[in-house]
């Protein structure tokens, strides 16, 4: 890899007794596209808030290439942000509200085609004259976003900038921007608490928890190789059952033996969680031995709820064909994975998996 | 980028961490000489004796020994009790009219019962006089009750408190929710039931906060009481006689520290009705259209002519008494009375200042206003001190302009304060006026503040602009409206105005609020009529600019609100 756009190194953030952000490692790398995802109050937002200047952190250095760039103010930096209410200037046409970060930069002539230009590049041709009100609410996310790329930043910020659209637009909204980005190759970092949106658009997605890192990989290494139980929880279903290692590649789960792959770095003998995506769990004539207790039709997939042997229950999600051999609820099933996909983790106490 | 970032100037961020603080702490030690202090002083008064002793609650125990004085508190309770129940029956009914039934006409009515808010509050009275005194028009019609006294005072009170609560209630009735009334119709319920059920409970706090209102203002009043009062004594007369015909400071000042108890009850009241309402008009609310009904809307018709009648009789009254000769003798038409010849020279020259009065308070209060209210709203630091503002700025609600304008005497005018100076100048009386209406224009800017997107600031930043291009381009033109009101707000008190303002002026400062009143004191009631319509008109005339200036300079500006 090159030398990273920007460094991140220790930060923290305190609120009076509060810590809101801590121990924060991370580097940016130029083009790329990144995504910080956590639940509501990780310190996705705060970190965010952090890089553009606005609430500077309490502890800790950020560098923008070589130079030190913790104590500069946001109007310095030369970062674009895309907030989550947008804050478009409502009494300024979406011209002038994209031109607004060019005044004193560019000539008013120049001003205006670069502000052309770019409500082209968002595909608001058109809008010029108009107000923000006049505009949908994907409308108001574009010219948010054409403001944001006007002055050409160094650093393109977006705060949950699709969570206030309703979710065709959402959805539509999302591959445009990635295409957009794509194009312009500007550096990005979204904060985003949908799952879904960080794994499509995300060249790479931080996990954040409770103001820490808890992962940081491809979208793919995130949902296949989640190092946490709270990373495989919080992105995609996760099937998690008690399990134990008898010793380092043998493991039982419900009471059956399974041979793993790779000897496991757990110790043998304590209780653990194994972790299990829905959808590697197929149905099989021998395996593990489990009882029927609901299935949905989700009209791509059939989803369903089994209990094995020591009452833990798990999720499946089957291929709609799969309906053809089902036993009646409350019938026999054999499961059986790949125990490749198995992912083992420390057990945790109740309270705090409750949290997670 | 990085080359930008080398030359980062360091000193920056700190200057906009003061900036922030400094104007806060600016804003806070301004507050300590112009209400801490007079405050302050005002109650040493009232426990020390003229010497510096400390004499506890002996004045307090005196005054209330003194059978006068406890004559004048039962007068001021009786009176501001009895103006409240009618002020806030007749607005009651006037919102009622106005936002529950298809009355015809609605906004005139509106426009006529906001004439009195155009006014001096001793204006009533002496229309009052032509109409009920002596040699009053329709004298018969109290049925031989004397005029001057607890009649006089309650008719007057009611006038000028009347726009007042039917613009809390109208905000009351205008905030109910239209799914409620289709609810209650559904079910079956009468209407009577639906008003007992429904109609009451919406309005409870307007009705709850008016009445509070009402009866500070008619409690701390002194216009109507000091006109139409007669040997009929009330607390605000009495203070205004120890003060300036006694000289007996001390007694004055235990006299306003009573005069506050009703006013910091209704701040508190205020406060609490204020946080309750908040949560009772859920995002889903709808508007209500009441179904025709000919005879309620008959009725709300025939009240609404009878009460409009009523407040444009005693408005006009007023105007026709300034311009006859010599009532009721010579009842020909005639400026003369706007030559102010029984007081040569001073008669213009008090509307004048009173012009300029509002003018500077206006001008004056609207920056400074707006911009405390942007820093307490919007800054991001200094909590403590933004909430320390935050009180402040709600004090002068609690505190009458009787009360404030004694405090300023006591403080500015005592002989080792450098201050001094200002004692009896403009910009004294613009200072206190200013100080006098703060509360209300504080929260009308800090409404409209709040309103503007938490992170127009933070955006503008990112953008890489500098604060005040954010203030001129967006914070200012959108907030422009409120800016008007603000303004209108401040000119409008600060030319009607007389309680703060009494014990403050001069002779080269005298205003014309002040002059009125002293003007019939003196008996020439045609011209203290005549002073009083030059304050209506001058409103008039800045409320039509005010209009004008709305509708169609606003209207250039701020299209981009409809869409």
């Amino acid at each position: 890899m090159t030398e990273p756009l920007l460094r991140i190194r220790k930060l923290q953030k305190r609120y009076g007794q509060a810590i809101a952000l801590d121990r924060i490692h991370l580097d940016v790398h130029a083009g790329e596209f990144l995504c910080f995802l956590g639940p509501s109050g990780c310190g996705k937002t705060t970190l965010l808030r952090a890089i553009a200047g606005l609430d500077p952190q309490s502890a800790g250095s950020i560098h923008q290439g070589e130079a030190e760039i913790s104590a500069l103010p946001a109007e310095k930096r030369g970062f674009g942000i895309v907030f989550q209410s947008y804050a478009l200037f409502p009494n300024l046409t979406v011209l002038d509200n994209v031109a607004y970060g060019l005044v004193g930069k560019l000539p008013r002539a120049e001003r205006e085609t670069r502000a052309r230009e770019l409500l082209a590049t968002v595909g608001l041709e058109g809008f010029e004259r108009k107000y923000p009100a006049q505009c949908s609410g994907g409308q108001q996310q574009r010219v948010a976003l054409a403001r944001a790329l006007a002055p050409k930043p160094g650093l393109l910020l977006l705060d949950e900038p699709l969570s206030a659209l309703d979710a065709r637009v959402r959805v539509h909204l999302r591959s445009q921007i990635k295409a957009l980005q794509a194009q312009l190759g500007v550096t990005t970092i979204m904060v985003t608490h949908d799952q879904e949106e960080a794994l499509t658009m995300a060249d790479r997605i931080v996990v954040m928890n409770r103001g820490e890192i808890e992962q940081v990989g491809t979208p793919y290494e995130i949902y296949e190789q989640p190092r946490t139980r709270f990373v495989a929880d919080f992105v995609g279903a996760m099937n998690f059952l008690p399990a134990r290692l008898r010793n380092a590649s043998l493991l039982e789960v419900a009471g059956t033996l399974i041979e793993l792959p790779q000897p496991a770095s757990l110790l043998p003998g304590l209780p653990i969680t194994a972790g299990i995506r829905p959808e590697r769990v197929r149905l099989a004539a021998s395996g593990l031995p489990a009882t029927l207790l609901a299935r949905e039709f989700l009209g791509s997939q059939l989803r369903l709820l089994a209990r094995l042997a020591d009452g833990s229950e798990l999720q499946l999600l089957l291929p709609v064909e799969a309906a053809a051999g089902l036993p009646e609820v409350g019938g026999a099933l054999a499961l059986d994975f790949n125990p490749d996909y198995l992912r083992l983790f420390p057990a945790e106490p109740l309270s705090e998996s409750a949290a997670a | 980028m990085s080359s930008l970032a080398l030359k980062l100037p360091r000193w920056r961020p700190l200057w906009q961490g003061l900036s922030d603080r400094g104007l806060l702490l600016f804003a806070l030690a301004l507050a300590v000489p112009t209400l801490l202090l007079p405050l302050g002083t005002l109650v040493e008064h009232a426990f020390f004796d003229d010497s510096g002793r400390w004499v506890g609650f002996a004045r307090f125990l005196g005054y209330l020994a003194d059978p006068a004085l406890q004559r004048s508190l039962r007068n001021s309770l009786w009176v501001s009790t009895v103006s409240t129940l009618i002020s806030v029956t007749l607005a009651f009914l006037a919102a009622y009219s106005v936002s529950r039934t298809l009355l015809p006409g609605r906004g005139l009515l509106r426009l006529v019962l906001f004439l009195p808010l155009m006014a001096p509050s001793l204006m009533p009275g002496l229309a009052l006089v032509y109409w009920f005194g002596e040699q009053g028009l329709a004298k018969g019609l109290l049925f031989g009750a004397e005029l001057y006294g607890p009649v006089g005072i309650v008719i007057g009170s009611v006038f000028w408190t009347l726009p007042l609560a039917f613009l809390i209630l109208s905000t009351a009735f205008a905030n109910a929710d239209g799914r409620l009334f289709e609810a209650a119709r559904v079910l079956g319920a009468s209407p009577f039931r639906v008003f007992r059920t429904v109609t009451l409970p919406s309005v409870r706090y307007g009705l709850i906060g008016s009445a509070v209102v009402v009866f500070t203002q008619v409690f701390t009043d002194f216009g109507v009481p000091k006109v139409i009062g007669g040997q009929y004594n009330v607390l605000p007369t009495d203070i205004y006689k120890q003060v300036i015909g006694q000289h007996n400071f001390g007694m004055g000042s235990a006299i306003s520290l009573v005069l506050i108890l009703p006013a910091l009850l209704s701040f508190a009241v205020d406060r609490w009705s204020a946080s309750k309402q908040s949560a009772a008009l859920g995002a889903r609310a709808t508007r209500y259209t009441p179904p025709p009904d000919r005879l309620r809307d008959g009725l709300a018709g025939g009240y609404a002519l009878l009460l409009s009648a009523a407040v444009l009789a005693v408005m006009g009254m007023a105007v026709y008494a300034s311009l006859v000769s010599y009532w009721p003798y010579n009842l020909t038409l005639t400026l003369d009375n706007y030559r102010f010849e029984s007081v040569p020279g001073t008669g213009w020259r008090a509307f004048r200042n009173s012009l300029e009065l509002a003018f500077h308070t206006a001008c004056f209060g609207t920056v400074l206003v707006f911009l405390f209210a942007y820093f307490t709203e919007k800054g991001r630091k200094g909590v403590v001190l933004r909430n320390a503002f935050r009180l402040f700025a709600m004090l002068p609600l609690a505190i009458p302009g009787l009360v404030l304008g004694l405090g300023y005497v006591f403080y500015f005018n005592a002989p080792g304060n450098p201050l001094n100076v200002l004692y009896g100048g403009m910009s004294l009386l613009v200072i206190c006026t200013v100080v006098h209406f703060y509360s209300v224009v504080h929260m009308t800017a800090a409404t409209a503040i709040n309103q503007l997107d938490r992170e127009f600031e933070a955006a503008n930043a990112m953008l890489g602009a500098p604060a005040w291009r954010l203030l001129r381009k967006v914070t200012l033109p959108v907030c422009l409206p409120a800016i008007l009101d603000i303004w209108f707000y401040l000119f409008v008190n600060g030319i009607r105005t007389v309680s703060a303002v009494i014990f403050l002026y001069a002779t080269d400062t005298t205003l014309a609020s002040v002059a009125s009143l002293n003007l019939d004191d003196s008996g020439e009631t045609a011209e203290a009529c005549a002073m009083a319509v030059l304050i209506v008109l001058a409103c008039l005339l800045v409320r039509l600019l005010h209009w004008l200036v709305s509708k169609f300079l606003l209207a250039r500006l701020q299209h981009w609100r409809q869409s």
